[in-house]
């Protein structure tokens, strides 16, 4: 049973329609009600750093997730749900993370012409396999919508790379942790692919 | 890279699709359920979808499509026409949009935006605006109320506020060129792009390939919509982007 989060102002519908779709089982749950009968966890995103991380924090869901991390199970973040997983944020002020990924959220340096938020299509050069990635080639497209990006402090963590006015990683993993900066949910195809995946990942 | 994008526009009139000329003569265009799918499956890049019953001014009838489409399209749903207040803004993410495209309530009431904004981040921010053209000034006049209500502020000004407030997007809409499939106004794209910083999604005019070709070429638009061009003949956002794809223009790959 895959736990999907529910934070305030997420859109989590969109998730849910794709779980049912791949005829996965899950749950929509609060993050402090996570328990030992959830085999995976979703973290889906979209809001801000900043107040995520305060409902988390306040409501003792931060301590639920990390401590789901510790039982090495399977997690996705996706979007906000991706950059919360790093140690800080710079989004409404520095605020801590959930430190499941070190590094760091910042604001993307676009140029002139290049405005925030990157919305839209961009491709992904993928720069290590992982099995969430199974049959997903290189430089495809995926749907974004963000303004910050997640620096993470070791290069290997990088899984995918994308380009918006500079290099930022669309894909961070470490161990059985993966994240995406782009919405797998709102990608037809291969987003279903890369959440089908998910759902059959076998740590 | 960031790709350009192709949306479909898809008019609600009642439980219909329907296409417009100049926001008059609705013609009946079939199923939105059913023509979502398709576009799903023919590689559009987002959907959009305007309630444009002038009779019901309320997000009821996008509600009901909503909870349908996002069942079977897995890729961004923006929605607008009849949303009043944060909490119709509130209900829409709820059922599953992605993006809300707020209109004539703007006029009134600026902090709207800026409400929805911080809640939602601006990202998920439409600001759509009907604009006709005055044939002997080449002025621009903004409409509300599905194009029945002239407003006083000026485009430059209007656009000013709602980047300020908090948009994330402009969806801009010539009235005059709507459904006569001859083009798209490229006059007033140019217009919107100098005046904000903010992506753009010019709609209106869209007769054939070259016509998109054209607003690409010689705007910075980000994105091109369009209704009459693939509800009427044989065309979809495939053909469309093979046909760009000649002109050093970059569309998403799916292959």
């Amino acid at each position: 049973m895959i736990a999907v989060i529910d934070h305030t102002y997420s859109n989590i519908k969109s998730i849910c329609n794709s779980l049912t779709f791949l005829n996965a089982s899950y749950e929509v749950v609060k993050a402090k009600d996570l328990s030992k009968k959830y085999s995976k966890l979703i973290i889906p995103g979209v809001g801000n750093f900043s107040k995520t991380m305060n409902n988390l924090s306040s409501t003792g869901g931060k301590e639920k997730i990390i401590e789901f991390a510790k039982s090495k199970k399977p997690i996705m973040g996706i979007c906000l749900g991706m950059q919360i997983l790093a140690s800080m944020g710079e989004e409404s002020g520095t605020t801590e993370g959930l430190n499941l990924i070190p590094g760091v959220v910042k604001k993307i340096n676009t140029n002139i012409n290049e405005f925030l938020p990157h919305i839209g299509w961009n491709s992904v050069k993928i720069n290590n396999s992982h099995p969430v990635l199974d049959g997903i080639k290189n430089e495809m497209d995926f749907y974004f919508v963000h303004s910050y990006k997640f620096c993470p402090t070791n290069d290997n963590n990088t899984i995918g790379e994308s380009f918006y006015s500079e290099n930022f990683s669309s894909i961070v993993g470490k161990k059985i942790i993966i994240g995406f900066q782009f919405h797998p949910e709102k990608s037809q195809k291969y987003g279903l692919k890369i959440l089908n995946n998910f759902c059959n990942w076998k740590n | 890279m960031l790709k350009k994008r192709i949306i479909p526009v898809q008019l609600l009139l009642k439980d219909r699709l329907v296409k417009t000329k100049s926001f008059n003569k609705f013609i009946d265009v079939g199923n939105p359920i059913r023509s979502s799918k398709i576009y799903n499956d023919s590689d559009a890049d987002e959907l959009i979808f305007l309630n444009i019953d002038r009779d019901e001014r309320s997000i009821k009838p996008l509600i009901k499509v909503l909870e349908e489409v996002s069942k079977v399209c897995f890729m961004p749903l923006a929605l607008g026409g009849g949303i009043k207040n944060i909490d119709d803004i509130k209900f829409l993410f709820r059922s599953g949009a992605d993006k809300v495209i707020i209109n004539s309530e703007i006029y009134e009431n600026y902090n709207l935006v800026s409400e929805a904004s911080n809640l939602f981040g601006k990202q998920s921010i439409v600001v759509s605006i009907d604009v006709k053209k005055n044939i002997e000034s080449r002025e621009y006049f903004l409409y509300s109320s599905c194009g029945r209500e002239k407003q006083n502020i000026s485009l430059t000004e209007h656009i000013k506020k709602c980047e300020l407030s908090g948009a994330g997007e402009i969806f801009v809409n010539s009235i005059d060129n709507d459904g006569l499939m001859k083009g798209y106004d490229i006059d007033l794209i140019k217009s919107v792009a100098k005046n904000c910083n903010l992506p753009i999604i010019a709609c209106g005019g869209a007769g054939n390939f070259n016509h998109m070709k054209e607003a690409f070429e010689k705007t910075n638009v980000a994105a091109l919509a369009c209704g009459s061009l693939f509800n009427f003949g044989d065309n979809n956002p495939i053909r469309a982007k093979s046909f760009l794809q000649n002109y050093n223009l970059n569309f998403k790959i799916v292959k």
